[in-house]
């Protein structure tokens, strides 16, 4: 496998290693039909350099949505949202994302898709220039070969290695993943998950994934977020300190199993404080 | 009789379903007007019919008045989708798009879609007079309507998370039009195009039966008034032949311009 060479994404890091992204306080409303919820309520979270760092909770506890404001996508209510240290107030230049469905473009061949960020950015040009660094993305996510193809033609799970290789191709420091394997089946997915661990510490990339599967939290996490709902709010956090170059086999582990048994009851406390509060 | 999804009709090339049952219905056709079931001032023969059509086809080939008639028609209904086209496009896309289209022209739009617009072929004729004009403002008129409709819901119908991924990418508003929306709307353009093929003709025949000058139009009114009914059937299949022809001939530019429908994925599709 090839090795891409990246650049350090943020060359000042080191001497200043504050954090990377700082939610202080955010609070989220939406109203819909003169009815008001609160999809986050004073959630204050930071994430470090380097860090992976997983949302977990039940669905509809305001996962997306907090990752769609550190994404400058929605804006906060109230409270403070910083990306490498600027306030948040378009879409930050670190950021990638990615989604649940691929959403590759049927109309563009696998290679045309991977470019696009950057064709979107500097133009035809700079895309085709780039093709060096999409097939060695290509070859990072094991689709060699597989560039010249259109997306209808390849499987789900091709699909979003794809997606993560066009994610990766405008080379951004961060990357924010919703339930990016969600739809795929459990072996792919945990295939998946592997890789893109991987590719993250490999990288040296930062990660925030939201995800509502516990097990699948306690494998790629350096720290466990748990939110629950109603109103959406950060329940606890559970540390991970699990060796990294973890493999599934690491899932039947002791170590494994107190984690997912920590997780599971910071989930439980904050559902029971949801029905008593 | 075995299964009912599995019926006896489903096993039969349709080739030969269709053209079996043409058989059996000209032939009751036929059967009804010669047995004196129906007058033959009210239906024709199917075999005059047949003789009729082959009259007006041989003219039109030898470049006769049927040619002469049928060109103005197929001019005015050709120009007619042209213009329903552009116009269509423009102003579907000026609703999907922007706030002037959407809180301005729509209301207008909706208004002009509940009027009946047949009813102002005569008041294009009292316009523009007897020539071209009022034939393709009339086949305008009535045709631009799926066109406009359809791009803006094409433009519209944009996949919420495709959307995302390129307000991620901070793409700007013509690269989100051009490199996602267009493509994205284009399969509805096409049957927007389709739909419009057809009307345009309809609009067409519609002002040249209130405008007089040429087209086919005028012959069938004056074959009517002749009582000359096979004559009126002869045309109007040549006319739904015409109609077919222009239909098959977008959806053949379609399959090759929006290629990738073909496998049956469209992002914004159920
Ligand atoms: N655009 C929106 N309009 C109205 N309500 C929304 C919107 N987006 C999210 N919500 C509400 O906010 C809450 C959190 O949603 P979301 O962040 O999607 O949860 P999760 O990703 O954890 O499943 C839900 O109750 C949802 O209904
Ligand atoms: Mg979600």
């Amino acid at each position: 496998m090839s090795v891409v060479a990246y650049p350090d994404p943020q060359p000042g890091r080191d001497a200043a290693p504050g954090p990377l992204i700082r939610i202080e306080g955010v609070n989220r409303t939406f109203t819909r039909d003169g009815k008001t919820v609160t999809a986050l309520s004073d959630v204050s979270i930071t994430v470090a350099p380097g860090e992976f760092v997983v949302l977990l909770g039940p669905s509809g506890c305001g996962k997306s949505t907090l990752l769609n404001i550190i994404a400058g996508l929605l804006p906060a209510t109230s409270g403070l949202v910083e990306v490498g240290g600027q306030p948040v107030t378009g879409i930050p230049q670190q950021i990638g994302m990615m989604f649940q469905k691929a959403t590759l473009l049927p109309w563009r061949t696998i290679r045309e898709n991977i470019a696009l960020p950057v064709q979107i950015a500097q133009g035809r040009k700079a895309a085709r220039a780039a093709q060096a660094r999409v097939d060695d993305l290509l070859d990072l996510v094991g689709l060699r070969g597989f560039g010249d193809q259109w997306p209808n033609e390849l499987s789900g799970g091709m699909q979003q290695r794809a997606a993560i290789c066009r994610m990766l191709v405008t080379n951004p420091e961060i990357l924010l993943l919703d339930e990016p394997f969600g739809a795929l089946d459990e072996f792919t997915r945990e295939h998946m998950n592997m890789q893109m661990l991987d590719l993250t510490h490999r990288l040296g990339r930062t990660a925030v994934l939201v995800t509502h599967s516990i097990a699948e939290a306690v494998f790629l996490a350096d720290r466990i977020v748990v939110m629950s709902a109603r109103p959406g709010r950060v329940a606890g956090v559970v540390d991970v300190k699990l060796p990294r170059g973890r493999t599934p086999a690491i899932t039947t582990s002791p170590e494994f199993q107190s984690y997912v048994e920590q997780a599971r009851q910071v989930l439980q406390d904050g559902h029971s404080a949801e029905m008593t509060g | 009789m075995t299964h009912s999804s599995d019926s006896f009709l489903d096993r039969v090339p349709s080739p030969v379903l269709i053209g079996g049952s043409l058989v059996v219905l000209l032939a009751v056709w036929e059967g009804v007007v010669r047995a004196g079931l129906v007058p033959e001032l009210v239906l024709p023969r199917a075999s005059d019919t047949a003789v009729a059509l082959y009259g007006v086809l041989a003219n039109l080939f030898s470049g006769g008045t049927v040619w002469t008639n049928y060109r103005v028609t197929l001019q005015e209904a050709g120009l007619g989708l042209l213009f329903a086209g552009i116009i269509g496009f423009v102003v579907g896309a000026l609703i999907a798009e922007t706030a002037f289209g959407r809180r301005v022209i729509q209301p207008y739009m909706v208004a002009l879609y509940a009027a009946p617009k047949v009813a102002l072929a005569p008041v294009f004729v009292a316009w523009f007079g007897f020539g071209l004009m009022p034939k393709v403002v009339m086949a305008v008129t009535i045709a631009f309507f799926p066109v406009m409709v359809d791009t803006a819901a094409g433009l519209s119908g944009v996949d919420e998370d495709a959307d995302k991924m390129f307000a991620t990418m901070r793409a700007n508003r013509w690269q989100r039009f051009f490199l996602l929306k267009l493509p994205n709307a284009l399969p509805f353009v096409f049957a927007g195009l389709k739909s419009a093929a057809v009307l345009s003709l309809i609009g067409a025949l519609v002002a040249e039966f209130s405008g007089g000058g040429r087209g086919i139009g005028i012959l069938i009114q004056t074959a009517s008034l002749r009582f000359q009914l096979d004559t009126v059937f002869a045309h109007v299949i040549l006319l739904s032949a015409t109609a077919f022809a222009i239909y098959w001939a977008i959806d053949w530019v379609e399959r090759r311009i929006v290629f990738w429908r073909k496998a049956g994925f469209i992002p914004t599709e159920a």
